[in-house]
């Protein structure tokens, strides 16, 4: 039988399944916030296991239907800021963290950033005319006043 | 456990079979599990002490669940690509991303038990098929591999099992002729 007439007479039987692919392209869609979800999730359910409670218990506790709990540990529920403090509060952990913001280390970034993208470019410049791979001009934020490297390229 | 379905995933190239015991396909169970974050727990705190017996180096419960969820997010899309790929390019069919089941065996086997790794060296993440064809492969199933050899622990076993039951329901379904198999795979 040739190969083709295998595929011919398996298309026969198979039930042609396309929901897969719009589940697939869900997941990378959405991928971002699915990691954070599945953080707090995980952050959840290692919580109730040293504790030794169960879904059930946090339920009670939140006021909420098990089946969310359910939900919110598969690590598939875009949450709301509500509903983290809640967690927080019943497990007594900390589940997001907002970096303090400065406004000194938001522009030390920026122009880090504008520098390297500088550096790049003159590095590869020389790199093609040199052959040169040993210089490292990587700059950091917090290390600008210090860096000699930077003083030149500026 | 018995196969009641067979589905195509991209036709003319990916299959995978249902099985009486499970409400769904054995793709979608797979790619649903691996990103069910309470499954991914349970699973690695059943089997800590296979993670961290020293081949996959020092890693904790958390990062092992966030590996496997990132991981069968580029294997599923590596084997979509493929499926799609193959169909005009024969150097891009699945069969370049599988394996053979058994790493000795060399050549072409009909309907030959085959499986896929993730992309990390050190994967722990199978897909197990059969192969009909360069870019024709049925999905028996997958798992989470974290010791060496599928005989070590009941969960490979019964992989090892669906591949079997695959293979069997393809030849009872007439999928196989064994007789004129192998030299249509060397002209096609």
């Amino acid at each position: 039988m040739a190969v083709k007439n295998l595929i011919t007479k398996l298309n026969k039987v198979a039930i042609v399944d396309s929901t897969w692919q719009k589940k697939a392209q869900e997941r990378i869609d959405n991928k971002d916030w699915l990691k954070l979800s599945a953080q707090i999730a995980i952050r959840v359910l290692r919580s109730l296991r040293a504790k030794g409670w169960s879904q059930k218990k946090l339920a009670e506790i939140l006021g909420v239907s098990d089946q969310f709990i359910s939900k919110i540990v598969k690590g598939n529920v875009n949450l709301t800021l509500e509903t983290i403090s809640k967690l927080e509060s019943a497990l007594m952990i900390k589940l997001i963290d907002i970096p303090r913001y400065s406004v000194e280390t938001e522009l030390e970034n920026y122009i880090c950033s504008a520098v390297n993208e500088i550096r790049k470019s003159v590095v590869t410049e020389r790199i093609t005319q040199e052959y040169d791979t040993e210089a490292d001009f990587t700059c950091t934020a917090g290390k600008i006043a210090h860096d000699d490297n930077y003083n030149e390229a500026a | 456990m018995n196969i009641v379905r067979i589905f195509a995933l991209t036709e003319g190239s990916l299959y995978t079979v249902q099985f009486d015991n499970e409400p769904e396909h054995e793709w979608s169970r797979l790619f649903e599990a691996w990103n069910d974050i309470t499954f991914l727990e349970d699973f690695f705190e059943k089997h800590k002490a296979d993670l961290i017996a020293g081949f996959f180096g020092n890693i904790d419960i958390e990062t092992a669940i966030l590996i496997t969820m990132e991981e069968s997010g580029t294997l599923e899309k590596t084997i979509l690509e493929l499926s799609l790929k193959g169909k005009k390019n024969k150097y891009g069919a699945l069969q370049t991303f599988f394996k053979s089941l058994d790493d000795k065996s060399t050549g072409i086997i009909p309907l030959n038990k085959e499986k896929a790794y993730g992309s990390r060296k050190k994967s722990w993440l199978r897909i197990y098929a059969i192969r009909i064809a360069s870019n024709t492969y049925v999905i028996s199933g997958g798992a989470i591999k974290l010791t060496k050899t599928m005989n070590e622990r009941e969960h490979l076993r019964a992989e090892l099992d669906k591949l079997e039951k695959t293979k069997q329901y393809l030849i009872n379904e007439g999928l196989l002729d064994e007789n004129d198999f192998d030299f249509l795979e060397l002209t096609q």
